[in-house]
């Protein structure tokens, strides 16, 4: 991973008018290629911290910095064509009249002719796996306005793709789909990809860092497999350890599995099942 | 949409159905059809001969008809501009000068000129509302955002947009609402203050989630860097030569038949 | 119904363009407001209005089962929620959308317009001089207030209609056979504004933040 931080959010600090903290003193940082994962419970200012990472929300303190240049009040759009951000409520985003107008719409506002945001558009749906380009937005089912927003976002070239909740309210095939799609951005396209959730088994399976956050704060930041088995900061969070730690930690007391190493997947852990010496019978639904 | 869906109010749902559909008229060009909506609002209030109107009435159930669109639900969809048209002009049947068609002698008469104001005014009326019905069940949604980005100056073509992409999310909300309050006997409020307060309640629903929404767009618009224009990129057909034709005989059959109407009853 | 829908045919073609003519040169004005103010007011103002002005529509569409039925304006209310300003805005796409469902012709659109400005401001200054400076119950506050709108406008639909004169009309009786349709948009008027009370309490209730049609237009 580089040293150097594309964007970092510097003890930030953000007071919505009517005197709720959303974060407060909070440091933020996103490398190249990576998958951050933003987890809490309700709020614990997930929200709040991604919409600072699009310039939609002031700091009322501390700094923001992009590609080591300092974004403030008078240029907070200079984030909006690094940074995309797609909202949790996928349908609020899809405001034009059609898929194909509306995933326009962003490179429109970045300065691409129309011609030339036609095929980013056109890109960006494929790449994203959807070809009804002429639907209305009305009409389509959640997961589909979820992989439109996140089109409408990519064909921007971000550097940086900010999802809020990327699976919530979607069922089990269509949030597989989503996963899929984050990890692609960061492994093929290169982006950097910060996702806030609560669900800690899809952090653990794709975020290459965490941090917890609560009452915007930051709690912890480090690797899931480091801040995953502190049963404490969890309790803390408010959080519930991914299943597979609860599985592992089970198997563990129960003495069919050593203390030692610390899956973060299920892969993992079958694997550690599999490859133990002594092997009791287990049923194979693990 | 089915529980706030009346037989009297052309429901959102029916009309997308038809449109989105592609029947006959799907394939004139929009540009056509509004131009001769125009025509048909014009044609209805300048010309005066009754037998003219009835052609142009006739015409408009022609063209409703041709696109496949259901006479039952225009029957119905009818309803509304006839009560209107009536609560403004029935009181003349009796006032206007004429030969009495029903008559109690000292009590009231009811002209023949009366009657035939009623009528004109019924021809009129409805001619232009079969043909409002048949130009947006025949026109995509796409087309008609199309229309409204290239005529509307801004903000009305962003602001009409937005409108009608979330007119038919609104209505589910409202639905949503409604049935949730019927679920539970709400329906079996009668009188003013009782189902008033209930639609208000609802209503009030409808209003907290719009305004919400609104709030939640507008990030979402800015967050994609807005610049102040909401464009519809559909390519709108151009009228094809018949097209061209058929305006261009409309136009003249129009100011022939306002020239020559006195000569026509 | 407390409003004006009056289908294409009924105004001579004069009057309807000289309506017309009236109501585009405000709406200019508003155009030009909106180009005035700054982009950040920009985006707020654009959702806000689409959001009311689809609610608005919506609403108009649904029956409500008083007195056998009756559809709500919801320009007094709209007035009351986002003022003058996005309410205008509003109140041309809803003539629009219904003239396109065939509530109400094209021509008289013009009219129709100006009534339903005239029903909004009505609505909102009345609304806030007794709610923000009395200090009335907003039931109340919103009741009159839609009463008082809808009241005005009814009259001066009857002032407009007979002016313009309906097609085919003769006689000067115009008036009073108006009246069948005043009183049944007064009747009309009165149970959208209880309804429209209602609604203000509960709005008042639960987000109270919402009845501030004046903070768009303050800032």
């Amino acid at each position: 991973m580089s040293s150097e931080p594309l964007l970092h959010l510097d003890c930030l600090s953000h007071t919505y008018s009517d005197g709720t903290v959303g974060i407060h003193d909070l440091c933020f940082k996103v490398f190249p290629k990576e998958l951050v994962g933003v987890c809490g419970p309700n709020g614990s200012g997930k929200s709040t911290l991604l919409e600072h990472l699009n310039g939609i929300l002031i700091p009322s303190e501390g700094e923001i910095m992009l590609e080591g240049e300092r974004i403030d009040k008078k240029n907070p759009k200079r984030l909006r064509g690094s940074v995309g951000l797609v909202f949790q409520d996928a349908d609020s985003q899809l405001f034009a009249p059609t898929v194909m107008d509306d995933v326009m719409f962003g490179p429109i506002n970045t300065g691409m002719p129309p011609a030339e945001a036609k095929k980013a558009a056109e890109w960006a749906l494929d790449l994203v796996g959807f070809a009804e380009k002429t639907k209305i937005p009305h009409y389509l089912s959640g997961g589909e306005k979820r992989l439109v927003a996140i089109a409408g976002v990519i064909a921007m070239k971000p550097k940086i793709v900010a999802v809020d909740e990327p699976t919530s309210d979607l069922d089990p095939v269509n949030a597989e789909k989503i996963e899929k799609l984050l990890l692609k951005l960061r492994d093929e396209l290169g982006l950097s990809v910060v996702i806030s959730t609560h669900d800690m088994d899809l952090a653990s399976r794709i975020s290459d860092r965490v941090y917890i956050l609560k009452k915007g704060v930051v709690l912890a930041e480090g690797t899931p497999r480091d801040l995953f088995y502190d049963e404490g900061l969890l309790q803390e969070a408010r959080l519930k350890p991914p299943e597979v730690v609860g599985i592992y930690k089970t198997l563990v007391k129960d003495g069919v599995l050593d203390v030692g190493s610390r899956p973060i997947m299920r892969d993992e852990l079958l694997s550690l099942i599999e490859g133990r010496e002594n092997n009791k019978k287990l049923p194979k639904v693990i | 949409m089915k529980s706030l869906e009346k037989g009297h109010v052309p429901s959102l749902a029916t009309i997308l159905y038809y449109s989105e559909r592609g029947g006959p008229l799907n394939r004139v060009s929009p540009w056509v059809k509004l131009l001769v909506l125009f025509l048909f609002v014009v044609t209805a209030t300048i010309i005066q001969s009754t037998l003219l109107l009835l052609a142009l009435y006739a015409l408009s159930l022609l063209i409703y008809v041709s696109g496949k669109f259901p006479l039952r639900k225009l029957i119905g969809w009818s309803l509304f501009p006839v009560l209107f048209i009536l609560t403004v002009s029935i009181l003349f049947i009796f006032s206007q000068p004429g030969r009495p068609v029903i008559a109690a002698p000292g009590v009231f008469a009811i002209t023949d000129m009366g009657l035939l104001l009623v009528v004109k005014l019924l021809l009129r009326g409805l001619a232009v509302v079969n043909y409002s019905l048949t130009f947006i069940m025949s026109t995509r949604y796409s087309e008609i955002s199309g229309l409204a980005d290239r005529i509307f100056p801004r903000p009305f073509d962003v602001i009409f947009l937005l409108t009608f992409r979330f007119v038919f999310v609104v209505f589910e909300v409202l639905e949503t609402a409604l049935l949730a309050a019927w679920a539970r006997g709400g329906s079996l409020r009668r009188g003013i203050t009782s189902a008033g307060s209930l639609y208000a309640k609802i209503f009030a629903v409808g209003v907290v989630y719009s305004f919400d929404k609104a709030e939640r767009i507008g990030k979402a618009m800015e967050a994609r860097g807005f610049s102040g224009e909401l464009r519809s990129y559909e390519k709108l057909r151009s009228p094809s030569a018949l097209g061209w034709t058929i305006l261009v005989i409309s136009v003249l059959i129009v100011v022939a038949a306002y020239m020559y109407q006195g000569v026509i009853p | 119904m407390a409003h004006i829908h009056l289908p294409d045919g009924v105004l001579p073609i004069t009057w309807v363009a000289f309506y017309w003519l009236i109501s585009l040169a405000l709406l200019g004005i508003v155009a030009f407001y909106f180009r005035r103010t700054g982009k950040s007011i920009e985006v707020k103002t654009l959702s806000v209005a689409g959001a009311a002005t689809a609610l608005a529509f919506v609403i108009f569409q649904v029956e409500v089962p008083i007195l056998g039925g009756i559809h709500l304006n919801f320009t007094p209310m709209l007035g009351i929620l986002v003022g003058p300003i996005i309410g205008s805005v509003s109140a041309i796409i809803i003539n629009i959308l219904s003239a396109a469902v065939g509530h109400g012709g094209w021509g008289p659109i013009g009219l129709n317009f100006l009534i339903n400005l005239v029903e909004i401001v009505f609505a909102f200054s009345a609304f806030l001089f007794l709610f923000r400076r009395r200090r009335v119950s907003p039931f109340i506050a919103a009741l009159v207030a839609t009463l008082i709108a809808l009241t005005v406008s009814n009259a001066l639909m009857v002032g407009a209609i007979t002016v313009s004169g309906i097609q085919g009309v003769e006689g000067v009786e115009e008036l009073q056979n108006l009246l069948l349709l005043a009183l049944i948009n007064e009747v009309a008027a009165v149970v959208e504004s209880i309804v429209t009370g209602f609604l203000v309490a509960f709005l008042a209730k639960v987000k109270p933040e919402l009845l501030g049609g004046s903070k768009i237009e303050e800032s």
